[in-house]
């Protein structure tokens, strides 16, 4: 199948983009992990593992997504749920050390709440949901993602 | 008042616990994966006059009774004799289950079939004609949705109907083939004359049951001196070739029937196969299943946090309390030192326990964890374990005592055996307060990391002791594993609150009586002889920790640690609740351990994993005795735990301490 037919192809060249964003908030996440980063970042080693992980069904969906209709959809619509999912945990988790650190009365910055890679990997993330979560129900529905 | 004795059957997993709990307004644990109901469960409904006695049998695809649920279920069907016989059927896999019921309706007990999850069936497109069913059947068939009471009232209606009919139930016959026909004819007519050893079975019933090669059958009515005409004259090839015309009629029938009432539309594609693709996927499964299992553990240790310290300036004032009233020492350091500084320690935890269910609950909801059995399969394979072991691992994260029953869905005996060997491994909730404490002293913000490091440890043993028994033991290859995926759902917020709200009130019990009964032995021990200073070395726990002591020297542990130990075979819990006890009460408890100079992460590291391996509480070892049936397996058990912790304590202690030169 030629990508120039897809009815979606914005949305295909979108997983592509998320594709290389959660690979960078990997790979940034691990460099903080290691001391070489920029201090910006939570540095969190498994959690740019995991970030990693995202990132590789993502270009797996953009790789299948050349031949596979379905296997972009299904491919693209996991990597973005986990990416979506684990970036709420990762708010939840920083939101519980913060106030752990104000209960014991010790030095606590708001902004840590904010700063896992994760999270900025999923807003971008946000609109392929959306939008392959439509072409994947679609598919039962009498949808035209798996012809 | 009129007694219905009503028996649920039906494949795993098709909601017969939950229309258990929907009709007998119970809340029996129910799970979205096969093998939570492994033995009867027996509840009580009083409506119009009747009193209707449900009991919800373990899920069986057959009544074949390879494994000890599905014998279970089919004893209880042959000789409870209930007065309805409700079989729950899946609504989206009605052929599947149809099979099941070919085998019910020759029993000739009165049916009654509940198509359950038909708001799933609808969302899929598909369009069921129960009244259609229901005549090709003989049986009258309600349409229910269990998870939201659907048509439940409805269907006990339809019970307290059929079990009021005088005639006995006639279904519809299976057509089996005339070569089939003729012996069950034969061996039917040998055991008429013969009924008196068969029991609640029909003569009729008993031969089909034999031609289906039912060894259990065939062994008791030899033992009874029968010789059965054609099975006991007739080769093995043959008898087989007779048991696939049975099973291929079985199939017909079933095939037969869903193609007139179930119309679907074809050639669609499920969202569930699509995500699948990629949750089963033999490459990206198990990494997937690890950073859930990783997120679910950083969640139970970061966002208990807060509450843990809330929890404690609770405690904390407590204890400024009793010191500041006047009363007797003794009774001060009894309700300071014992009562607020053991069961304090230990009711910290009890937010990290909540958390941990609740994630648990929410996964297992999805129909994710069945996923993770799955995508494990390969693995235990490759290392000797069933795959289905790995569900019984899963439920073991909660407790190990249900998870040790849940094996009974396993078919081998060597399966079950290594599958109960191993389980304990699986770091049950109990134990979660000896991590958050010791992980939140040593390790600060690595904790969730090795929490995480832990749970995995405890499956990687597993998987290698599994290993051990297997190749040492066990030489045979372990039996295949099939296993039905049940549908994704959307988690219910309020069905995983109330699960976690169960299981964490499991956990307040034990508190309140376990737990307060352990740590109140640990402070009488610590108080005495009179005149000792509390908890020193002097007193009676001073002594029988450091005569112990000696025995852990070589992995670091103080005689308090290994008085936690010992006591931790009660109950894991009691571990945190003995050193609350030992160092000085709740508040003081992780000041105390930090402080201590015989500790450091290494050896709080050696320690956790001693208490991830060492021993199953006492619970879980009597069901360990009760479902191996021997002591022998019970010693080994126990021994290669032990064994287990110590070596990889002593690895941990000894290479660890090479890195930071201890």
């Amino acid at each position: 199948m030629n990508n120039t037919t897809y009815p979606h192809q914005y949305l295909y060249g979108w997983t592509g983009i998320v594709t290389l964003t959660t690979g960078i908030a990997g790979i940034i996440s691990i460099r903080e992990g290691a001391g070489i980063g920029t201090g910006l970042f939570i540095p969190d080693i498994p959690g740019g593992c995991i970030l990693l992980l995202i990132a590789a069904l993502f270009a797996t969906a953009v790789i299948k997504g050349r031949t596979d209709r379905p296997g972009w959809i299904s491919f693209s619509y996991i990597g973005a749920l986990l990416l979506v999912v684990f970036a709420g945990c990762a708010i939840l988790v920083e939101t519980g050390n913060f106030l752990t650190l104000i209960m014991e009365g010790e030095e606590a910055h708001l902004l840590t709440i904010v700063s896992s890679s994760f999270i900025w990997a999923a807003i971008l993330a946000i609109p392929l949901l959306a939008g392959v979560s439509k072409l994947l129900y679609g598919c039962s529905c009498g949808g035209d993602c798996c012809e | 008042m009129k007694d219905i004795r009503i028996l649920f059957a039906g494949n795993p997993n098709v909601g017969k616990t939950t229309l258990f709990n929907s009709i007998c307004g119970v809340h029996q644990h129910t799970g979205n994966y096969p093998g939570v109901t492994v033995e009867i469960k027996t509840g009580k409904r009083q409506i119009n006059g009747h009193s209707i006695i449900v009991s919800d049998l373990p899920g069986t695809y057959s009544l074949s009774a390879f494994t000890p649920d599905e014998q279970v279920a089919r004893d209880a069907l042959l000789s409870s004799g209930p007065d309805v016989v409700i079989q729950i059927i899946d609504a989206t896999n009605i052929e599947r289950n149809l099979f099941l019921t070919t085998q019910l309706m020759e029993i000739g007990l009165p049916m009654v079939i509940a198509l359950n999850m038909c708001d799933l069936a609808d969302e899929q497109g598909m369009t069921i004609d129960a009244d259609c069913l229901e005549r090709n059947l003989k049986i009258p068939v309600v349409r229910i949705v269990a998870r939201k009471g659907e048509g439940v009232e409805e269907l006990i209606k339809t019970i307290i109907q059929v079990s009021t009919h005088k005639t006995p139930a006639v279904h519809r016959a299976v057509e089996y083939p005339h070569s089939v026909t003729s012996h069950i004819s034969e061996i039917g007519n040998y055991l008429s004359a013969h009924a008196s050893l068969l029991g609640s079975l029909s003569p009729h019933y008993a031969a089909i049951r034999l031609m289906e090669g039912d060894e259990h059958l065939e062994k008791m009515l030899h033992e009874k001196g029968c010789t059965i005409p054609f099975i006991d004259t007739t080769d093995p090839a043959e008898r087989d070739g007779i048991a696939e015309d049975i099973l291929l009629a079985r199939y017909k029938i079933s095939e037969e029937i869903t193609t007139c009432s179930v119309q679907c539309s074809m050639g669609r594609v499920m969202p569930g196969d699509l995500i699948d693709q990629v949750l089963t996927h033999r490459l990206f499964g198990i990494p997937i299943f690890l950073s859930c299992m990783w997120f679910a553990f950083q969640l139970t240790f970061s966002a208990s946090n807060p509450f843990i310290v809330g929890i404690e300036y609770i405690f904390g004032y407590f204890t400024e309390l009793m010191n500041s009233v006047d009363m007797d020492p003794l009774i001060r350091s009894f309700l300071s030192d014992g009562v607020i500084g053991g069961v304090g320690s230990v009711l910290v935890f009890v937010p990290s326990i909540f958390v941990m269910f609740l994630l648990l609950s929410i996964l297992e909801d999805t129909g994710y964890l069945a996923r993770a059995a799955f995508v494990m399969d390969r693995l235990m394979h490759s290392v000797g374990l069933h795959g289905r072991s790995f569900i019984p691992f899963l439920i073991g994260f909660g407790c190990n005592v249900p998870a040790i029953m849940a094996t009974r869905t396993l078919q081998s005996r060597a399966d079950r055996i290594i599958t109960i060997i191993t389980i304990p491994f699986m770091s049950c909730a109990a134990r979660l307060p000896v991590y958050v404490l010791f992980a939140g002293v040593f390790f600060g913000a690595a904790a969730g990391n090795v929490i995480f490091f832990l749970y995995v440890l405890g499956i990687v043993v597993a998987i290698l002791s599994a290993l051990i028994f297997r190749r040492l033991v066990f030489k045979d290859e372990p039996s295949p594993f099939i296993m039905e995926l049940p549908p994704y759902r959307k988690p219910s917020g309020f069905a995983a609150a109330v699960h976690m709200w169960f299981k964490g009130r499991e956990y307040l019990k034990r508190a309140g009586l376990v737990i307060f009964g352990g740590v109140i032995v640990v402070w009488a021990l610590a108080t005495l002889p009179a005149g000792v200073e509390y908890g020193s070395a002097d007193s009676l726990v001073g002594i029988i920790g450091q005569v112990f002591q000696p025995v852990f020297a070589p992995l670091g542990f103080n005689w308090q640690l290994v008085v936690g130990l010992i006591f931790g075979f009660i109950a894991k819990e009691v571990v945190v609740g003995s050193l609350g006890t030992l160092y000085g009460g709740e508040e003081m408890l992780e000041s105390s351990l930090a402080a201590d100079p015989t500790l450091h992460p290494i050896i709080a590291l050696a320690y956790m994993v001693f208490v991830l391996l060492y021993l199953p509480c006492v619970a879980a070892l009597g069901v360990i005795r009760q479902e191996m049936g021997t002591w022998k397996w019970t010693g080994i058990a126990i021994g290669w735990g032990i064994f287990v912790a110590y070596v990889f304590a002593f690895i941990i202690v000894h290479v660890g301490s090479l890195f930071i030169g201890a």
